[in-house]
């Protein structure tokens, strides 16, 4: 009976739960990138032996910040513009990035290249948010800008694995493999992408550590600033953990053969909770990082060579069971 | 029409006194004709020679460089630059290669360049006066790659469009009748290609001076276009028609935004209103970033697919080297979109100097836009510019159908079922934004209306000090600019500096050795002497010396081939 159900659902009914699964896939990054971020500096602090602020506090932090006015200055307008382009990018690349289910076939969604090509540039708008800061902060910020920027070739044979496709045949293509045996690579692709979101320099975290960086805005550009990162690191996250271990994902209709609509259902919810989980034992990797005192320079150049290393390694993989 | 252009350009004084303050609109009218002829003529695609001179004859490779050409002619300002521009395009339309060189090589001697670069420049086209088959013409040919990339360097403005349009048109009309290369050679010539787009990252990060900085993201374009080139012509790799592909789209919405920046940064005076200056520099600067799905991004894409599609049926090493090859590619890409990034920053910051300007020519500003419309318009319908442009790779093309999925707005690879629709990406950013704004509203957060409170200069809180004290050995104006544009701030990331010959005790041997490098250096620059004396004796008499220099190259050419 069901079977037959879904049968009969017609594809534009599953176009629009696709797209409201979408909308509510972004939500859950937006509210739950602060917490993230306030969970790592929970943590972290914990495990120093310093007091910590509440897991919240990065809410709070966002929440006071856009709703200050801000310190005026001669590029406000222009750092405004920067830092509403950056959220704006990030919205439209991370939006396709799967959370907790897959979209159903048929569905536009972009493929890997243009998905890192976006949340890339989405990197590269916030910092160019700080080069108006004077002279000396944008010695900073043109190191950060070939950082980021480097990361685009490093993700080449990343973009390799996926041969091209859309993200959601990509995912649909490794959905069946093996990740201790013909999946392996994929599982180093993911720990490829994950290094990208694990060695962010987070400006805003003001505790002092990569060089004393400081997130020199104010106001409700700090905010958005700020809640922007936290977006784009979580997607970076959800990006890796998706392609490492794409079976906790959710799969509508015609993904894999037929999936009944209270089927689908559950295991959204299912996939929503490994979600976080996900997350949290990720965010220990994030924690761990903190503990290694280092330069941000030299962590853009070891998060580079490290992406790069691990995709080519992948690449090679893949190529030994897929020529 | 270019017989009018190049009419215009050289007579100066009595004859023109009458229109002489409308010069500039009547030449930028005729290089709008040239344009739309040269689109009709690809459109319809007329090909075939002219009965009553038989000695010009058109093709699609033709119209397509002509089109790219007169793009670039109505933002030229200078008449001898038009000249060139002009003389090129005769060029491409007469059918003998060695008319061919005559004119290429008097258009590149018209061009600005330094020292023994001018003597040696008009030089590179004599592979066109060559025989395929003559073991000297590959050596000329990587000589032709390094020539034309690397005058981009001393070119100013939209000049840059004449060694380029040179060496594709060249590369294209002589590679295709060679066929497969052999490997050393391909890397050879992939070298040559190389060492462009490396000297111009190289410019992009060290310059100091926003017409350098572009000039270095042309000369790092240039590399990789003419490195797809070769790709799509010479190489035995499966999917290497792909490569022709990219570099269809970059000498597309691509160079065409490359050109408008560069145009907007030589003439900073340039009679147009601050705000659209800027977006004009913002809509150049997206068109060349990797930002999807500019014309840069698409020429990536069309390059990864080629590479998609070529390692397939490779063998483990070979796909290897080629994953690095593209790597590379992907690297010269960001060099220039970091350097566009800093002529960014420098164009839109509010400490840009409000320049007195007097009110331009009409022709000129409509110049800017007409390019930077053509570029936006060829973005959105990538197909329409493929078939326009197929000529430069292989033969006429298919009139693509009008359908949706496989229409002109769809980017999409033979062989492939991969396909890119930068209308519908643009579609996607516009909802989110839209989608944004109201968010914001519901929240009561609004972007532009907020009052910001005003504090002293000494109060906002500069949190680094570091570097010399640039306030008071520079000039205000100076001062600001390096505000935004650290110099070499970027290279140190990479490592220290290389120190050469340090002190300490030396042997006789290495005192011998240095001794020697001493002479050698004082022999090499009385041979660059002598080469620059050359150089200015050309400049000063014209372009004599160098037509007769050229045509000594030719009956030399022809004598060899022979």
């Amino acid at each position: 009976m069901t079977q037959e159900l879904v049968h009969t659902i017609p594809f534009w009914v599953w176009f629009i739960a696709c797209s409201f699964a979408l909308i509510v896939q972004c939500g859950c990054v937006l509210g739950m990138a602060p917490l993230l971020t306030g969970f790592i500096a929970w943590l972290s602090a914990r495990l120093k032996g310093e007091p910590s602020f509440p897991i919240t506090s990065r809410w709070r932090d966002i929440w006071h910040y856009c709703h200050r006015p801000s310190v005026h200055d001669a590029f406000q307008n222009l750092n405004r513009l920067f830092i509403c382009c950056a959220f704006v990018l990030m919205v439209s690349g991370g939006v396709f990035i799967p959370v907790f289910t897959l979209t159903v076939k048929g569905f536009p969604v972009p493929n890997l290249l243009l998905i890192c090509s976006v949340l890339i540039g989405a990197m590269l708008m916030l910092v160019l948010s700080l080069a108006t800061q004077g002279y000396a902060s944008a010695i900073k910020v043109s190191r950060r800008m070939l950082g980021e920027g480097i990361l685009f070739p490093a993700l080449v044979p990343v973009f390799f694995l996926s041969r091209g496709h859309d993200l959601r045949t990509f995912l649909t293509k490794i959905y069946t493999l093996s990740p201790l045996t013909n999946g392996v690579a994929y599982v180093l692709a993911g720990l490829a992408v994950c290094v990208v979101g694990i060695f962010s320099i987070d400006e805003g975290a003001d505790h002092g550590e990569y060089d004393g960086a400081v997130l020199p805005l104010t106001g409700f550009e700090k905010g958005l600033w700020l809640l922007t990162f936290d977006c784009i690191r979580v997607y970076w996250l959800t990006l890796a953990v998706d392609i490492a271990w794409v079976t906790s994902l959710a799969v509508p209709m015609d993904v894999l053969g037929d999936v009944s609509v209270s089927q689908w259902l559950d295991q959204c919810v299912e996939g929503m909770g490994l979600w976080v989980c996900k997350l949290s034992v990720v965010s220990l990797g994030l924690v761990g990082i903190r503990f290694v005192a280092t330069s941000s320079t030299r962590i853009m150049q070891i998060r580079g060579g490290s992406v790069f290393l691990l995709g080519v390694l992948a690449w090679q993989m893949a190529y030994a069971y897929v020529p | 029409m270019l017989g009018g252009l190049g009419g215009l350009s050289v007579l100066t004084g009595v004859p023109l006194t009458s229109v002489d303050h409308r010069r500039t609109d009547i030449q930028c009218g005729l290089w709008g004709l040239v344009a739309l002829l040269a689109f009709l003529g690809d459109f319809f695609q007329c090909q075939g020679g002219v009965t009553w001179i038989p000695i010009f004859g058109v093709d699609g490779l033709a119209w397509s460089l002509l089109l790219v050409l007169a793009f670039a002619g109505g933002l030229l300002c200078s008449e001898r630059e038009i000249l060139a521009c002009v003389l090129l395009g005769l060029g491409f339309l007469v059918s003998s290669p060695l008319v061919f060189g005559l004119l290429a090589g008097t258009a590149l001697a018209l061009l600005p360049a330094k020292d023994w670069k001018a003597l040696c420049l008009p030089f590179a086209v004599l592979p066109a006066c060559i025989p395929v088959d003559n073991p000297l013409s590959v050596f000329l040919l990587c000589l032709t790659i390094l020539q034309t990339g690397w005058t981009i360097i001393d070119q100013q403005g939209a000049s840059v469009v004449v060694p380029v349009c040179t060496g594709v048109f060249l590369l294209s009309r002589i590679l295709v009748e060679y066929g497969h290369l052999p490997f050393v050679i391909q890397i050879a010539l992939l070298t040559c290609c190389g060492c462009v787009a490396v000297r111009g990252c190289c410019l992009v990060f060290y310059a100091n001076d926003l017409e350098k900085i572009m000039r270095g993201v042309v000369m790092a374009w240039y590399g990789c276009v003419v490195s797809d080139l070769l790709l799509t012509l010479i190489s035995t790799l499966e999917g290497s028609d792909i490569f022709g592909i990219a570099l269809q789209l970059g000498l597309g919405p691509c160079f065409l935004g490359l050109l408008v920046v560069l145009a907007v940064v030589h003439r900073q005076e340039i009679g147009l209103f601050i705000p659209f200056k800027r977006l004009l520099v913002g809509l150049g600067v997206f068109q060349g970033s990797l930002m999807p799905p500019s014309g840069g991004f698409m020429m990536v894409w069309s390059t990864l697919e080629a590479v998609y599609l070529s390692m397939s049926s490779l063998k483990p090493a070979s796909a290897f080297v080629l994953l690095l090859l593209t790597t590379f590619q992907c690297v010269v890409f960001v060099g220039m979109m970091l350097g566009l990034l800093r002529v960014v920053l420098a164009l839109l910051c509010p400490y840009e100097k409000e320049i007195h300007v007097e009110k331009g020519a009409y022709g000129t500003t409509l110049s800017l836009w007409g390019c930077m419309g053509g570029a936006l318009f060829f973005l959105l319908l990538p197909k329409l510019w493929l078939f326009l442009t197929h000529a430069l790779v292989s033969g006429p093309a298919v009139f693509p159908s009008l359908s949706w999925n496989k229409g002109l707005f769809v980017l999409a690879i033979p062989e492939s079922t991969n396909f890119l629709v930068p209308i519908g990406v643009l579609m996607v950013m516009g909802v989110v934004l839209g989608g944004v704004f109201q968010l914001m509203r519901l929240l009561g957060v609004s972007l532009w209306t907020r009052e910001a409170r005003i504090v002293p200069v000494w109060k906002q809180a500069m949190p680094f000090v570091e570097g010399v004290d640039v306030y008071r050995t520079k000039t205000e104006n100076v001062v600001r600019r390096e505000l935004v544009l650290p110099i070499n701030a970027t290279a140190s990331l990479g490592g220290g500096r290389f120190w050469v010959l340090g002190g300490g005790y030396m042997s006789y041997r290495d005192r011998l050795l240095v001794r020697c490098y001493r002479r050698s250096l004082k022999v090499l620059r009385s041979i660059k002497r002598i080469a620059c004396y050359c150089g200015l004796r050309c400049n000063q008499q014209g372009v004599a010396w160098v037509l007769l220099l050229l045509g000594t190259g030719l009956v030399i050419g022809l004598f060899v081939g022979t």
